[in-house]
């Protein structure tokens, strides 16, 4: 008998009870497929016993002490002319004198990481020149909350938001992150946790939206594909004023406006309380 | 059977190329297996901060001896990260020497065993998958479920969950070829 081939070895690993006889004494007698099989069936111990282990993050300004360490520039990829045109319709900042304390980040937030992270970020804040563009949208102060301190590469995260389910949802959550790239274009990056937010009766199509605070107007920014998605906030849309975060499930009827039917939503970080 | 993917190996030239895009790469990919490892041997956040940086600044640095035929950059940098746990250990246990009038053995260090790395890098490489390989392989690990009802479950050919069970199991297994 030939070697049994990589799927049926792979089905084997996970459920003894799906070899053949046939195939049960190919693998007695054949050192090659039993060890394939024997390592096959470590890696899904493994992968059994990693149920509910969770990673956590370290927090966001160890990259930054990388960066040092090493001597990279922090932001001489970032030319600043970019930057600036890019916070240019924004409003002067008043609250980039404030960063330094950044005092109360908001509570939950407080709550989900050591107290002195957020201390020692707040020391790390000022230093770096991105601080001016942090500063206007200060998402940093949320940034202990997000799944990637750094976001993507070659783009700097401004401000985070948790999105929590709403009722009808139970265990939905995600996350959204603005980043701001190289040229000033923000890019929102929406991640669902992997399993969550499932209609019993299939798969929605899930759409992603900024609202108002109030919910009073929204802007559709896409339709989200599985559980994440990036999506450019087009020019001109004002985040601070809708920085409500609202991911729905939209049914399949060509109807563009909004479902009803959030799914999860949160709140984009203000700059710094005030 | 090794399947490093086309993602991976442009990452390990990047690195050997000395981009510092593809440290912040490995940075956004590994840091939470890398400092979940720290924090989990040395239960504290500010050591376990410390340690995610030097791994990433001697990964950096040490980039050239970095040899991908001998196992995954993930697997490098658990290699170097366990060092770096070993170090502090070994700076806490001479802390207490000098502390203490009489010498004591230093208090057993918790479990860094390769299994608690390699439950962590499963974990991360499982989070890292598609969601449709995703879901099967929960349903094939934390509900044990058949490939036929999961197939039922996810209303997905045989076939189809077949290969993704394979492809899947093929990935983890790839991750787990540890350098020592």
């Amino acid at each position: 008998m030939t070697h049994i081939d990589e799927e049926t070895l792979a089905i084997v690993a996970l459920d003894d009870a799906a070899a053949l006889p046939a195939q049960r004494e190919h693998l007695s007698s054949c050192p090659t497929c039993s060890a394939d099989l024997d390592e096959l069936r470590r890696t899904v111990a493994l992968g059994r016993s990693s149920r509910g282990v969770d990673l956590d993050r370290p927090g966001p300004e160890v990259w930054g002490r990388i960066r040092d360490e090493l001597g990279f520039e922090p932001v001489a990829t970032t030319p600043v002319a970019a930057e600036t045109a890019g916070v240019a319709e924004l409003p002067a900042a008043p609250e980039r004198a404030a960063a330094p304390e950044l005092p109360a980040a908001p509570e939950r937030a407080a709550a989900l990481r050591p107290r002195r992270r957020s201390l020692r970020l707040a020391l790390w804040l000022p230093i770096t020149a991105a601080a001016a563009v942090l500063g206007v949208l200060g998402g940093i102060a949320g940034s202990g909350l997000l799944r990637d301190a750094v976001g993507t590469p070659g783009q700097k995260v401004v401000s985070e938001a948790r999105l929590e389910a709403l009722p009808g949802w139970p265990g939905a959550k995600g996350t959204a992150t603005l980043e701001r790239a190289r040229d000033g274009a923000l890019t929102l990056v929406v991640d669902m946790r992997p399993g969550t937010g499932t209609a019993p009766a299939g798969e929605p199509l899930r759409e992603v939206w900024l609202m108002r605070s109030d919910l009073s107007g929204l802007v559709s920014v896409g339709l989200m594909d599985g559980t994440h998605g990036t999506f450019t906030v087009p020019v001109g849309v004002d985040v601070r004023r809708f920085p409500l975060v609202d991911v729905s499930a939209e049914p399949d009827d060509g109807d563009p406006t909004h479902s009803g039917a959030s799914i999860m939503r949160g709140t984009l970080s203000s700059p710094v309380p005030s | 059977m090794t399947t490093t993917s086309p993602d991976d190996n442009r990452l390990f030239d990047a690195f050997g190329d000395g981009d510092e895009r593809a440290l912040e790469e490995a940075y956004t990919r590994w840091s939470p297996l890398v400092y979940t490892l720290a924090l989990r041997a040395l239960a504290d956040v500010g050591e376990a901060e410390d340690v995610t940086q030097k791994v990433f600044v001697r990964a950096w640095r040490g980039r050239a001896t970095f040899d991908a035929d001998r196992g995954p950059l993930s697997a490098w940098l658990v290699g170097i990260t366990r060092n770096c746990i070993a170090d502090v250990h070994a700076e806490r246990a001479r802390r207490l020497r000098l502390e203490e009038a009489v010498a004591q053995e230093p208090p057993p260090a918790p479990d860094v065993g390769l299994d608690v790395a390699e439950r962590l890098m499963v974990a991360s490489e499982l989070d890292r998958l598609d969601e449709v390989p995703r879901r099967v392989m929960h349903l094939a690990f934390y509900d044990d479920l058949t490939h036929t009802q999961i197939a039922d479950t996810l209303g997905l050919p045989l076939g189809t969950v077949k290969s993704h069970i394979r492809r899947s199991l093929a990935r983890l297994r790839t991750r787990l070829e540890v350098t020592e």
